[in-house]
């Protein structure tokens, strides 16, 4: 975990390294949160060597557990998806839980919206929706581009 | 040895096996219950009336302030939390300590010396009314109190709702007078009319009134009327 926070400074992450962060993060909260905490993911493997914005998936899981499965007394299933559409990267986290109305974005959404608008210019996108009345979903959509394919 | 019923409160497996293990060291305390949350809890205390809660504060569902504001007879309380934002809270509630985990022995020790001085002042007794010496927690609104009813001089009811009077502060709770004058100390709390009961202790002046009613002013200012039914008995009551 501490190895993936070095790389931090460079901005830019691979999708495989920046979910081997989140896995491991996974199995602390799951020493926490125990059969409470569920993860479900579905991974495009086309995709893993794609760089992405370093932390951005970490956030949205700790996130989806700190507002999600953390108020829910039976816990949940968190949802991560990373799929490809019209040459942009979708990468979605739902968790159980509804989205609260009187508290305004958070400094971690805020900084993700403002690192999304600095590398990508305007290409990328960030959305937060409730589903339902029972899930939230988080999703990134970031423009596929050729400077990223470089690893 | 004296042995204390205890009761541990965490949504958290291994948080609860830290207090457990913490708590092996002393051994007069009896672990009788867990609950990893609330609505559990509330349950496990009304049955087993404990004498010492060691509570989680952030809990999925309702808190462990909502918890205590659940419980009519609200047993000593340690806090034991992640985080100390709530510390001050904690306290305006008389907790008897707030511990932030991870606990340590040495701190956790203190605790122990702390909770074994209060639980000995306790005397026991199975009363129908609440012992006046006994703390009740009040939650209105985003404030909490946690007082002795010795403190409280003055409820008035307000339909379904009573608004206690303490010290400079008063609360609001969703309790009818009615309900309130059966748990109360009929020595000390005086009904003096359909919405009005007084702590006695707090009478300052007694003044007759038209149709054979008293006039009563209280050492905190409120002045109220006595019905002539209850003047009747105020008399009557108090008299040699």
């Amino acid at each position: 975990m501490r190895s993936s926070l070095y790389e931090k400074d460079k901005g830019l992450i691979s999708i495989k390294n920046e979910l081997a962060l989140v896995y491991d993060y996974i199995e602390l909260e799951k020493m926490r949160f125990e059969e409470r905490l569920q993860l479900k993911t579905n991974i495009d493997n086309n995709l893993i060597n794609y760089k992405i914005p370093t932390l951005c998936i970490q956030l949205l899981v700790e996130n989806a557990i700190k507002h999600g499965i953390d108020l829910k007394v039976g816990g949940g299933v968190v949802f991560l998806k990373v799929k490809k559409k019209d040459s942009k990267i979708y990468i979605t986290v739902e968790n159980p839980g509804v989205i609260n109305q009187n508290k305004s974005v958070g400094l971690g959404l805020e900084n993700l919206k403002k690192r999304l608008e600095i590398q990508y210019i305007g290409k990328a996108s960030f959305s937060l929706t409730e589903i339902e009345n029972t899930n939230v979903c988080a999703e990134i959509i970031i423009p596929m581009h050729i400077d990223d394919e470089k690893i | 040895m004296k042995r204390y019923k205890t009761i541990i409160i965490d949504d958290e497996r291994l948080a609860r096996e830290e207090v457990k293990r913490a708590l092996e060291k002393h051994p007069e305390f009896e672990i009788i219950g867990e609950a990893s949350h609330v609505d559990e809890a509330i349950s496990l205390i009304e049955e087993i009336k404990p004498d010492i809660l060691f509570l989680d504060i952030h809990m999925p569902g309702k808190s462990g302030f909502d918890l205590l504001e659940e419980l009519t007879n609200v047993p000593d309380v340690v806090f034991t939390t992640a985080y100390d934002q709530y510390a001050v809270k904690a306290f305006e509630m008389n907790a008897l300590d707030y511990l932030v985990k991870p606990l340590r022995d040495e701190r956790f020790s203190k605790t122990i010396e702390k909770v074994k001085e209060e639980l000995s002042k306790r005397v026991k007794i199975e009363p129908t009314t609440l012992p006046m010496h006994q703390k009740i927690f009040i939650k209105d609104g985003e404030k909490c109190h946690f007082i002795p009813l010795t403190d409280i001089h003055f409820i008035e009811s307000l339909e379904n709702y009573a608004r206690l009077y303490f010290g400079s502060d008063k609360a609001m709770i969703k309790r009818s007078l009615n309900l309130l004058a059966e748990k109360l100390d009929p020595k000390v709390f005086f009904r003096v009319n359909r919405s009005q009961m007084i702590n006695i202790n707090y009478i300052k002046e007694i003044h007759p009134y038209f149709n054979n009613k008293l006039q009563i002013i209280l050492t905190t200012g409120e002045k109220v009327e006595v019905s002539s039914r209850q003047s009747v008995r105020f008399k009557n009551w108090n008299s040699l």
